[in-house]
């Protein structure tokens, strides 16, 4: 089989031409190719044997000038996962001061990813 | 008791009052909407026409040339603005030239300025004009206002001479009374008094004054279904242009009437802006104010016939509204003769506006005077100035500034309008309550981003003053708010 | 009056780095203006990641890029006016400006950056018919409303335009549970990166409907439903093709416009191509001292060439002040056929040896395309590409060397339209 995808790894949007071979009902890449780097392999292998995902959202923040602070996942996390990583992240408050960076929450859902502080707020 | 109840706050509603909040009266208004001028006064071409073109003997021919007389003496007093700007009735063929000859000549037995030029004289200036234009009719006594600007201004004066203003409340029913039923009633012979039954409960009034303009009809035929009329909408899309380097027109481009009225207009508007419109087609749902992709189409292709080098890549806004429409052709102003005290000014389409002090000046004279006695109130309050800061100097904005600082601190990026001034204009006495409130007297969002920008600080300002959470902060009617209760998740 | 060596307009990305590429070549006295409340402009809003892989080599939240930038300026001397409006520029650097703490005032800069960032096409703009209610937003507004200040804007939701700030409030309004029940963009494209439509809307199985636009808003009060028609080749609305949807929302993500009302008051030439001001490759305006940067100056789709943008035109402003620049008269004109949305620099002078880089958008998506870029009649650079789309901007530097003494002009020497 021989697919078109857009790498969605970062804004260079590459359009990956990706083949790959289904044996006993498991997907095993054969080629990649239109990539500008080594993210696109990772990400069109992903995408074809179990599509990972990143998430950015906001919690509630208390004792700042803004009602929100953008939180990010430390790492990518398996697509069919988001709606419930993102209620498990809903569940977090917090309140000033935090830095950019600062561990919110850990490893969500044993996903091994942790909740980090998008910005500074004082 | 009040002496006298407007029905409808628009243009005509506002002048009545403001009148006869001069004298020794109790006046009181019911508006339905959540404003004032929140009808035809608020959707409409903001012309002071010349009154060159209404039918010989008409009201609308006599209220029109003595409304442009009255304006800039009227918007000189109500602080509101005036702006000289003559007009053009452009024509393209033989047929439409002799047309301006006959408006030159109908203009000169009604005093009106006019002259007609040829289209070299036209191009000078105006150089814009359609390359088909071949003569103009110049009607230098055309001027252009903001028609809510007028209204609010001369209710907000209104209020502080004690004019009671009732704002959501709808007008349900409308029922004659024997006046012998009111002890305390001081006005004149009629044998009636009328009480009004409204959503936000029942009011009894000596006289009532019905200027209600779509609904008229429905308000008449609610006391006297024998002699009812029928207000139909006339609906008018526009498109407005953004402030240009150079403006498109420089006066009115009115095209040669026809029987839908005047056509597709070209106008400059007080704030630099252009109004491209109206369309001109009759609606059955009084609340039909949307546009539709045909007639903008249209519009577009008319005002093209007497302008050109338009820039449509300009528009930053369309928008629709509705002319009452009564069945003669003319208004419809006087009393009720089944029901004394009961006055009709309705069927206020185009020249409505331009006539609204003329009208008011004729409603005093040949009615009211008769229905009571006027005697003027010993203290009259003038409604206070308040800045505009986009029309200082540097010094004064500074001085300003000494005294509140919110005056420094610029919310509408487009338009340069201060958090100050959005305060004032929730805080003065006919305050806004809505966005649109702020919008229309301060202008915050009337620019090119239309309020992209300002829109959240303003719901902020507004939910701090009027002690309200966001939520409950709407665009104008019930039901408009813009953040909805309850979070997400 | 006060005087600096160098105003900012703007502390947005492009400002920032405006303000830190003059500090690095030399000058010492600089102010950045800025609107809002803090420094970071639009980005504070753009939650998503997706920033920072050309400029720190790793992928960063919109918050977090213009963090690392802010906190360049700790140490510096530049200086910054938070909550303050820009009202009037001159030609002679005359920077009028307000304040709650200062009141109105004016200051002088030596040079001036202007770094306003752009604004969203509104409702307005392209004429939507309908009722006006409430419950109809630009995208970006929303995006404030949702992403800064936790509100709801609604439940269920329809979106005008695929720009990337649409697709990406698609997804972020699915994730706070809100259904977004589809996406009309007229164009048979879609105007956003693939990457978004990929992980924004068919992630999350939301219909892209391309060649579509909306025919009609209803809702007195606030909206009820839109209905959308499709649209042939040349944009026209095909008969019969109406769908409605029920809806309490509608996002309009139809465009972005360099903002450039400041650089208009200053007599600016501008560029009806890019909506920004016609600059060299010094990206100096039409009035010298005044420079132009990022989203003022044309839209950019990634913010990591929006600070290299400023930081050039830092250091330009820089060279302007400290005397570095020639009062070179004679330059080259750089235009582009008619399949291009806009070729950038407009003009370049030819003395120094820096390589100019020159940013160019194509019209409609192409593939396989061969790119000529000429010095009169001469080609002096062939550019083959595989895939060329209207939302990815391309660069290509050249050394001046090569340029020669002719106008420049970009052009499609061969090309497959998709």
């Amino acid at each position: 089989m021989k697919i078109e995808m857009p790498c969605i790894v970062c804004p260079n949007s590459c359009n990956l031409e990706v083949e790959y071979e289904e044996v006993n009902g498991e997907k095993k890449i054969v080629e990649v190719s239109g990539n500008l780097c080594d993210r696109g392999i990772t990400y069109a292998t992903d995408e074809i044997t179990h599509p990972m995902r990143m998430i950015t959202t906001t919690i509630k923040i208390t004792g700042s000038h803004i009602a929100r602070l953008p939180v990010i996942l430390s790492s990518e996390i398996p697509k069919e996962m988001i709606f419930d990583v993102v209620a498990e992240i809903k569940k977090v408050k917090v309140t000033t001061p935090v830095k950019a960076g600062d561990v919110l929450l850990e490893n969500i859902l044993g996903t091994g990813a942790n909740l980090l502080s998008s910005r500074s707020l004082y | 008791m009040y002496d006298y109840t407007i029905i409808g706050a628009g243009i005509n509603g506002c002048f009545l009052a403001h009148e006869l909040s001069k004298y020794d009266l109790d006046v009181l208004v019911l508006e339905k909407g959540p404003d004032v001028a929140s009808g035809a006064t608020m959707a409409n071409s903001a012309i002071v026409h010349a009154g060159h073109d209404p039918k010989p003997g008409t009201l609308k021919a006599k209220l029109n040339v003595r409304g442009n007389e009255l304006y800039p003496s009227i918007c000189k007093e109500m602080d509101a603005a005036f702006k000289l700007t003559s007009a053009f009735v452009v024509a393209t063929n033989e047929a439409e030239l002799s047309v301006i000859h006959d408006l030159h000549r109908q203009s000169q037995t009604r005093n009106i300025p006019s002259e007609v030029l040829n289209r070299s004289q036209a191009m000078q200036l105006e150089p814009n004009l359609s390359d088909s234009i071949i003569a103009a009719l110049d009607l230098p006594s055309t001027g252009i206002i903001t028609p809510w600007e007028v209204a609010f201004n001369l209710m907000e004066e209104a209020i502080l001479n004690d004019v009671k203003l009732n704002l959501n409340t709808k007008v349900l029913s409308v029922m004659a009374r024997p006046r012998t039923c009111y002890i305390d009633a001081k006005c004149s012979d009629s044998k009636y008094a009328y009480e009004i039954i409204t959503n936000k409960g029942n009011f009894i009034g000596s006289n009532v004054i019905n200027a209600a303009g779509v609904y008229a009809d429905e308000i008449y035929s609610m006391l006297n279904p024998s002699d009812k009329f029928t207000i139909t909408g006339r609906k008018g899309e526009y498109f407005i242009l953004d402030k240009l380097s150079e403006p498109i027109v420089n006066r009115v481009i009115y095209p040669i009437p026809s029987e839908k009225g005047k056509g597709v207009l070209v106008v400059p508007t007080i704030h630099g802006n252009t109004l491209l419109g109206p369309s001109s087609e009759f609606i059955d749902n009084k609340n039909g104010d949307f546009t539709d992709t045909e007639t903008l189409e249209y519009v577009r292709s008319q005002v093209k016939k007497t302008v050109k080098n338009i820039p449509f890549n300009k528009v930053i806004k369309t928008f629709a509204g509705l002319r009452p429409t009564g069945p003669t052709g003319d208004f419809i102003i006087g009393e009720s003769i089944d029901y004394p005290g009961f006055v009709n000014i309705a069927a206020i389409e185009s020249p409505g506006l331009a006539s609204a002090p003329a009208t008011c000046e004729y409603v005093m004279d040949t009615i009211i005077e008769k229905q009571v006695i006027l005697k003027k109130k010993k203290t009259y309050i003038k409604r206070a100035h308040l800045p505009i800061l986009y029309k200082m100097a540097d010094s004064e904005k500074q001085k300003l500034w000494k005294d509140n600082p919110s005056y420094g601190k610029i919310v509408c990026r487009c338009e340069h309008i201060s958090e100050g001034e959005i305060i004032d204009s929730i805080r003065r006495p006919l305050g806004a309550t809505t966005l649109d409130g702020v919008k229309k007297r301060v202008r915050p969002s009337m620019g090119r981003c239309q309020g992209s920008f300002c829109q959240p600080a303003i719901i902020e300002i507004l939910a701090k003053e009027l002690n309200l959470s966001v939520e409950e902060v709407k665009l104008y009617n019930e039901g408009s708010n813009v953040v909805i209760k309850g979070e997400f998740n | 009056m006060r005087e600096h060596e160098l105003i900012v307009i703007g502390g947005g990305s492009a400002g920032l780095a405006a303000a830190i590429g003059a500090y690095e070549n030399g000058l010492k006295d600089i102010l950045i203006i800025e609107r809002e409340g803090e420094l970071g402009g639009i980005l504070l809003q753009c939650i998503h990641n997706g920033f920072g892989l050309h400029a720190f080599g790793e992928e960063l939240a919109g918050p977090t890029y213009a963090e690392r930038w802010i906190y360049k300026l700790v140490g510096t001397s530049i200086q910054v006016k938070l909550d303050t409006s820009v009202i009037s520029i001159t030609k002679d650097h005359t920077v009028s400006y307000s304040n709650k703490e200062e009141g109105y005032v004016k200051a002088k800069g030596k040079a001036i950056v202007l770094a306003m960032g752009c604004r969203e096409r509104p409702r307005g703009a392209i004429a939507i018919p309908g009722y006006r209610p409430a419950g109809v937003l630009t995208a970006g507004t929303a995006q404030e409303y949702v992403n800064i200040k936790g509100y709801n804007i609604g439940k269920k939701v329809f979106i005008l335009g695929s720009g990337d700030i649409g697709l990406i409030m698609a997804r972020r309004l699915t994730l706070e549970g809100a259904k977004v029940v589809g996406v009309a963009e007229i164009m048979p494209y879609s105007n956003g990166l693939p990457r978004n439509v990929k992980q924004c809307l068919d992630d999350y199985d939301i219909p892209l409907y391309l060649s579509h636009t909306i025919t009609f808003i209803d809702g007195h009060d606030r909206i009820s439903s839109v209905t959308i028609s499709k649209v042939d080749e040349n944009l026209k609305l095909i008969p019969n093709t109406e769908k409605t949807f029920e809806v309490d929302t509608l996002l309009l993500s139809v465009g972005l416009i360099p903002e450039n009302d400041l650089s208009e008051i200053a007599g600016i030439e501008l560029s009806s191509a890019t909506k920004g001001a016609i600059v060299s490759n010094e990206l100096e305006t039409s009035v010298p001292g005044i420079f132009s940067c990022g989203n003022v100056l044309h839209v950019h789709d990634l913010v990591d060439y929006v600070s290299k943008e400023g930081e050039n035109a830092g250091k330009s402003a820089a060279d302007f002040v400290l005397g570095r620049t020639n009062s070179e008269t004679e330059l080259i004109d750089v235009t582009c056929s008619n399949d291009f949305g806009y070729i950038l620099p407009s003009k370049i002078k030819l003395s120094g040896d820096s390589p100019v880089e020159f940013m160019y958008r194509i019209k409609k998506p192409m593939r396989d395309v061969t790119i000529g870029i000429y010095s009169g009649d001469t080609l002096i650079r062939k550019i083959t590409k595989k895939t060329l789309i209207p939302s990815i901007m391309e660069k290509v530097s050249i050394q001046k060397s090569k340029l020669g003494s002719n106008d420049i002009i970009i052009k499609l020497i061969k090309e497959e339209i998709i």
